[in-house]
């Protein structure tokens, strides 16, 4: 029946026709199944869940208390809450000045051309294909203050004469963590750039080198304005994915010493799993929902510093 | 269509593209040297603290916590790997972040190509919605604060386990996939799907007869992306865990192991053998199949 009215949909009945296109929408939504029911699940039922009990006072065990917006009082009290999120604006900042200029100009040599190219940029993107996690475990070991790699080669090359204690003191902590995050997504944003450069059109290039235009020329008045709509949706995901930091920091740093590399959601963790006498569940929450409000309030911020900023 | 297709083809062609002659062709040479010295530097800086990991993991306990420690191997130690394989229990982990990996990968496979397929090719009531729902999670991002009513929700459904750890991971990366996949169909021609049903093929078989084989390039696109992200998660299973040691996936297990270790020094051995044990899959995989990668970071980035 169904396999008739495919082909002559227009001469079969209407009511058959209904009957067919419900099967259809019948099949199409069962198979969107398997992957709703974990979204629904695991994304989309936690963000309500965060926020219901954002409005609660809870230690996980006992009977949630309803306390209005006294978590979202006390956020705004939490001193802190707010070093954390201006170390994580800190840290942002710290990994973008370096980050993005770095990898625009490693893009625009591979642009350019360069020998043993491919096996550059294996070398160069390895770094972004392994966990966080593991890569702060690792450092944490190099960086250490007494026998560390990192001051072992630093003393050796005399350009050093104390070791470095690259986790101890907060400036140093922080420093550190922006190198390790700059070691492993320089390699992403330079392909990423990469991509955008490789469809600019090669006339406009090659039209400013007859016209005698240098490299940097070239790559300042030429490739940098075509990169523009690239760029732009490159450094904000990077900003997204840095404010989001978790794995790297609890590893290297665990946001010591003393709290001072904490980054929201390092501090957040905490009210969460490690707490010092009971999990505060509401307060945990309430502090996730400003957190997800920071990271939209500095896309938006950026977003309109980009847009003034070329118009 | 392609980025990475893209690329490469590019690359080549940019090295011998004829280049306007230069008067001071000494200058330029000099300008390639140091490029040469400065790209070498960087690709030493990228490899140092791998090769200096790698190393620490194969030197004896004693050397390695020692004061003067120096940069190589005293002697060559692989008892710190069968160490840490037996006796920290890494075996075990090992197998857990196999499975998990794996369920995640093939419920990638399955559930987003049906989802992308169908989002492609249907126009659903409320399929309006669904997607702007989808972009909204996406973006809304509460990710290491969702990890709490996460595992509570895993826990009231009865899979505070492997399962749920997979689960949670692949309701994640799901979004991105499925568009990555949307995009693919839309891209291909209806009408092999279109003589399929008109010689009566309903619409789930031609998903599974017709379009899935077509959309293997994008299926390998995801599954390295699913792979990498599932490997490397840690979050997950760390919170997973947190009651039952025996759900810590590697990254966890070393990462619980470090805690330990931070007291005494006293396993750093063992961590670091457990922690290059997480690398050297990932490492090897990205060797091989490193064009699928660049494609995977590219589109998702584009279409992200």
């Amino acid at each position: 029946m169904s396999r008739v009215s495919v082909v002559g949909a227009g001469r079969s009945a209407p009511a058959d026709q209904r009957g067919w296109r419900r099967r259809e929408n019948a099949a199409a939504f069962a198979m969107l199944g398997p992957s709703l029911l974990p979204y629904i699940a695991f994304a989309l039922v936690p963000v309500g869940w965060l926020v219901y009990y954002s409005f609660f006072r809870w230690n996980g065990f006992t009977d949630p208390t309803f306390v209005g917006l006294e978590n979202y009082q006390r956020v705004a009290r939490d001193g802190e809450w707010w070093e954390s999120v201006v170390t994580t604006l800190q840290f942002t900042g710290g990994r973008l000045v370096l980050e993005i200029p770095l990898a625009l100009a490693l893009a625009y040599v591979f642009f350019r051309g360069v020998r043993a190219e491919s096996l550059l940029r294996t070398i160069y993107f390895l770094p972004y294909v392994l966990s966080p996690a593991i890569i702060g475990i690792i450092f944490g070991f190099l960086f250490r203050e007494v026998g560390g790699q990192f001051n072992q080669i630093l003393e050796g090359l005399s350009l050093i004469s104390a070791p470095i204690n690259f986790l101890g003191d907060a400036t140093n902590a922080l420093l550190s963590l922006i190198s390790v995050g700059v070691w492993a997504h320089v390699g992403i944003n330079m392909l990423l750039f990469f991509a955008g450069m490789i469809t600019i059109p090669r006339e406009l290039t090659e039209s400013a080198a007859v016209e005698g235009a240098g490299e940097w020329q070239t790559f300042r008045h030429v490739v940098l304005p075509m990169l523009m709509p690239v760029a732009r949706v490159v450094v904000l995901i990077s900003i997204i994915g840095i404010l989001r930091s978790f794995d790297l920091v609890k590893t290297l740093t665990d946001g010591g010493p003393t709290g001072a590399t904490d980054v929201m959601f390092t501090y957040i963790y905490r009210f969460f799993f490690e707490p010092e006498t009971v999990p505060q569940i509401g307060y945990a929450a309430a502090l996730g929902v400003t957190a997800s409000v920071v990271v939209g309030l500095v896309s938006v911020a950026y977003l309109r510093v980009v847009r003034r900023a070329e118009a | 269509m392609s980025a990475a297709t893209d690329l490469r083809v590019a690359g080549r062609e940019q090295a011998p593209a004829p280049r306007p002659p230069r008067r001071h062709s000494g200058r330029t040479w000099l300008r390639r040297v140091v490029l040469g010295v400065l790209l070498t530097g960087l690709a030493v800086v990228m490899l140092t603290p791998l090769v200096f990991g790698f190393f620490a993991s194969v030197s004896p306990l004693r050397q390695i916590v020692g004061s003067d420690p120096g940069l190589l191997p005293d002697s060559w130690d692989w008892s710190n790997y069968s160490d840490a394989w037996t006796r920290a229990n890494f075996a075990r982990y090992f197998v857990n972040s196999v499975v998990v990996t794996l369920v995640v990968v093939v419920v990638d496979t399955l559930a987003s190509s049906m989802t992308g397929y169908v989002l492609a090719r249907k126009h659903l009531p409320g399929q309006r919605v669904l997607e702007t729902v989808f972009m909204l999670t996406l973006f809304i991002g509460l990710t290491t604060a969702m990890l709490y009513p996460q595992y509570q929700i895993a826990r009231s459904l009865g899979i505070a386990n492997l399962l749920g750890i997979s689960m949670v991971e692949y309701a994640g990366i799901m979004i991105i996939h499925v568009y990555l996949i949307k995009a693919f169909v839309q891209g291909l021609g209806t009408e092999i799907e279109d003589a399929a049903r008109v010689d009566g093929c309903g619409f789930f078989g031609t998903y599974r007869r017709i379009a899935l084989p077509l959309m293997t390039p994008i299926l390998v696109t995801t599954i390295v992306l699913g792979f990498q992200a599932s490997w490397n998660n840690y979050q997950v299973p760390l919170v997973f865990s947190l009651a039952e040691a025996d759900l810590r996936t590697l990254i966890v297990g070393v990462s619980a192991l470090q805690y330990d270790a931070v007291e005494g020094m006293s396993a750093y051995n063992t961590v670091l053998a457990g922690a290059n044990m997480a690398l050297i899959p990932i490492i090897v995989v990205f060797v091989v199949l490193q064009r699928f990668f660049v494609r995977g970071w590219t589109e998702g980035a584009v279409k992200g």
